[in-house]
């Protein structure tokens, strides 16, 4: 007897492996348009911003070729995946236009000046757009097929790893394991505890409740389910239990940390109280707190849209290196102990050690390996690279922009730094050899005599990291285009797909069980945040 | 090579759940089982690995060792290199 090996197979029927393959290929593509000379800047695109008719006509019109090879790119992509994984291309292809013309439609509705003063980003709105739509119209069956909210938001997690240094997550990795694992353990076994001593629940169904609140959501639910030997109906029961509460906590943690993180400009001058937190520690806390990857990265992608990305950084370490990795081995340790206790006819099965790779959600390797490849890249600066920035212009940073106009006619740089810093009155332009430590900005800037010499140091500082004034604008910016819509992609067909009334098939105490688990694990991992932690995730930027 | 009702055979330690014809784990078919699957989750997904649902003991299982229900599938890829 010969039997077929089962296990290449996961490399093209998996969304794990499709989210590496389109990842990775999107980080190559831009890399080598970069080593080219050119840059996909000008296609991977969002829309602009816009107050009245005529300027969004204008930018629809700049922008239209850019979004049709946007369309025309991801579309071949998916559909051939969609096709490899034994999926109905007729039914996805259109599926999927509609989804890409209603996410274009969402940027645009974000980037109406409107929304940007409501402080409404493009993650929201799809969410809000999606979810009234979905509750007034079933969808079509056939636009089921498209809406493939685990595919996107894995291909946008690769994507995001390529900005997120490899040094950080080895360095704060380890701390977001520590707390991951402090309030998925303390979360599980409340869970856990309430399902079945309380209200006396099956422990298995517990164990699947558990996993949800704890580990990372339905993922984590069917994994443990299929561990433990879950019946068909707990399974049923516990997506809907986690997907309501996974929703409800999307909007409870945008409003909750919009009100408490303050304006950007203010961030620096606000004094620590119970009732403020940084946009790092905001992350962390929702890396905690949220039970499913889409779900959370729907609240940090909106905080990005006002303070940056820390927020994303910080919830991606927490979530994903803390928590996601981990589930083969949630599986594994309890189905052992279901055999050992659960299961009627106990000891009757052999558990395996391999479920701890099976389980293991692949899609990480590719958020390691686009943070690793660009880690690399930008560690191999040119050596030679001098910064040039202009004695008049604008500079921008996360508290708005500047406008200068310097006169370095006069100026006179630190002895220690004369070599290496330059005046071009012809070309009114002035320049810094190799990277400018914030030491050496102070020194530059401690010899300034006037505000708009300090603005156009600051700018020539900006402008001496190649990391930051060229590799990001040129090459890593399109990525995280890209990664945009497929975040949009991924919260307008979670709205779509979203429809309460068939969510609330489970009875009170499941809910309940899983209601108690929320309780204790919000404040936990808040306090964990903001406190405990909280050194280590305000430093992350 | 297929055992009679009640079993899977002589070749039972090749055999698991995937191989009988009342275990499945068609992605497609556990998504339409479970519809909310698709608002967080997915069927393609690794978490989910080979898992399925056994229709005889009503369970949602990973593949183990054939049970005296099983039942050899047509779709199975296990193959007889003799007679």
């Amino acid at each position: 007897m010969v039997k077929h090996s089962r296990g290449m197979a996961e490399l093209y029927r998996t969304e794990d492996c499709w989210a590496i393959w389109l990842g990775l290929f999107i980080i190559f593509a831009a890399m080598t348009a970069f080593w080219g000379g050119t840059t996909l800047k000008d296609i991977a695109v969002t829309p602009g911003s816009w107050s009245n008719f005529e300027e969004l006509a204008a930018d629809v019109q700049k922008h239209l070729g850019a979004y049709g090879l946007i369309y025309i790119g991801f579309g071949i992509a998916f559909t051939l995946s969609m096709a490899a994984m034994g999926q109905n291309i007729r039914e996805y292809v259109p599926g999927y236009t509609i989804i890409f013309l209603g996410s274009l439609g969402i940027f645009y509705l974000a980037s109406w000046r409107v929304m940007k003063t409501a402080h409404l980003g493009a993650p929201l709105l799809a969410l809000v757009v999606g979810l009234i739509i979905g509750n007034l119209k079933r969808m079509p069956e056939w636009f089921q097929t498209s809406m493939r909210t685990e595919y996107y938001i894995k291909t946008g997690i690769v994507l995001l790893g390529a900005t997120l240094p490899f040094t950080l997550i080895l360095t704060a990795g380890p701390v977001a394991f520590l707390q991951a694992t402090i309030v998925s353990v303390v979360t599980w076994l409340t869970i856990y505890l309430a399902a079945t001593r309380l209200f006396g629940l099956d422990p298995r169904f517990g164990a699947v409740l558990g996993a949800g609140g704890a580990v990372c959501g339905v993922s984590a639910s069917i994994a443990v389910g299929g561990a433990v030997r879950a019946k068909k109906d707990h399974i049923a029961i516990g997506i809907g239990v986690v997907s309501i509460w996974a929703i409800v906590m999307i909007f409870s943690l945008v409003i909750l940390t919009k009100v408490m993180i303050p304006p950007p400009a203010e961030l620096a001058s606000t004094p620590d109280s119970i009732m403020t937190i940084t946009p790092g520690e905001a992350g962390a806390w929702i890396g905690t707190s949220e039970y499913a990857d889409a779900a959370g990265f729907a609240v940090v992608a909106e905080l990005a849209h006002e303070y940056g990305e820390a927020a994303i950084h910080t919830f991606t370490l927490m979530k994903v290196i803390g928590r996601d990795i981990w589930v083969g081995i949630w599986a594994f340790v309890l189905s052992v102990i279901s055999v050992m206790f659960w299961e009627q006819t106990a000891g009757q099965r052999n558990v395996r050690a391999g479920v701890i790779w099976e389980r293991f959600p692949k899609f990480v390797l590719g958020f390691f390996a686009a943070s690793i490849i660009i880690s690399v890249i930008a560690a191999n600066a040119p050596e030679d690279h001098q910064g040039k920035a202009a004695v008049e212009g604008v500079f921008k940073s996360h508290l708005g922009k500047e406008q200068y106009k310097a006169d370095f006619s006069g100026y006179l740089p630190p002895p220690a730094l004369a070599a290496r810093f330059h005046f071009s009155p012809a070309e009114g332009t002035i320049a810094f050899d190799g990277k400018m430590s914030y030491d050496q900005l102070d020194a530059l800037t401690a010899a300034a005599a006037t505000k708009d010499q300090k603005t156009a140091l600051k700018q020539l500082h900006y402008k001496s990291d190649w990391f930051e004034s060229i590799l990001a604008t040129q090459a890593i910016s399109p990525i995280k285009k890209l990664r945009s819509w497929c975040f949009v992609f991924c919260f307008l067909c979670i709205g779509l797909s979203t429809r309460i009334k068939d969510l609330l098939v489970f009875g009170m105490k499941p809910f309940w069980a899983f209601t108690i688990g929320v309780l204790v694990n919000v404040p936990l991992g808040f306090f964990l945040s903001t406190y405990v932690f909280a050194e280590y995730w305000k430093a992350i930027r | 090579m297929l055992g009679k009702r009640g079993g899977p055979g002589p070749d039972a330690d090749l055999l698991t759940c995937e191989d009988c014809e009342f275990f499945n784990n068609d992605p497609r078919e556990i998504e339409n089982l479970f519809q909310g699957i698709r608002i967080l989750s997915s069927a393609y997904s690794s978490t989910r690995g080979n898992a399925g649902l056994c229709a005889v003991h009503d369970l949602f299982m990973n593949p183990g060792a054939p049970c005296a229900h099983f039942r050899r599938s047509p779709r199975s890829p296990v193959e007889s290199e003799g007679p």
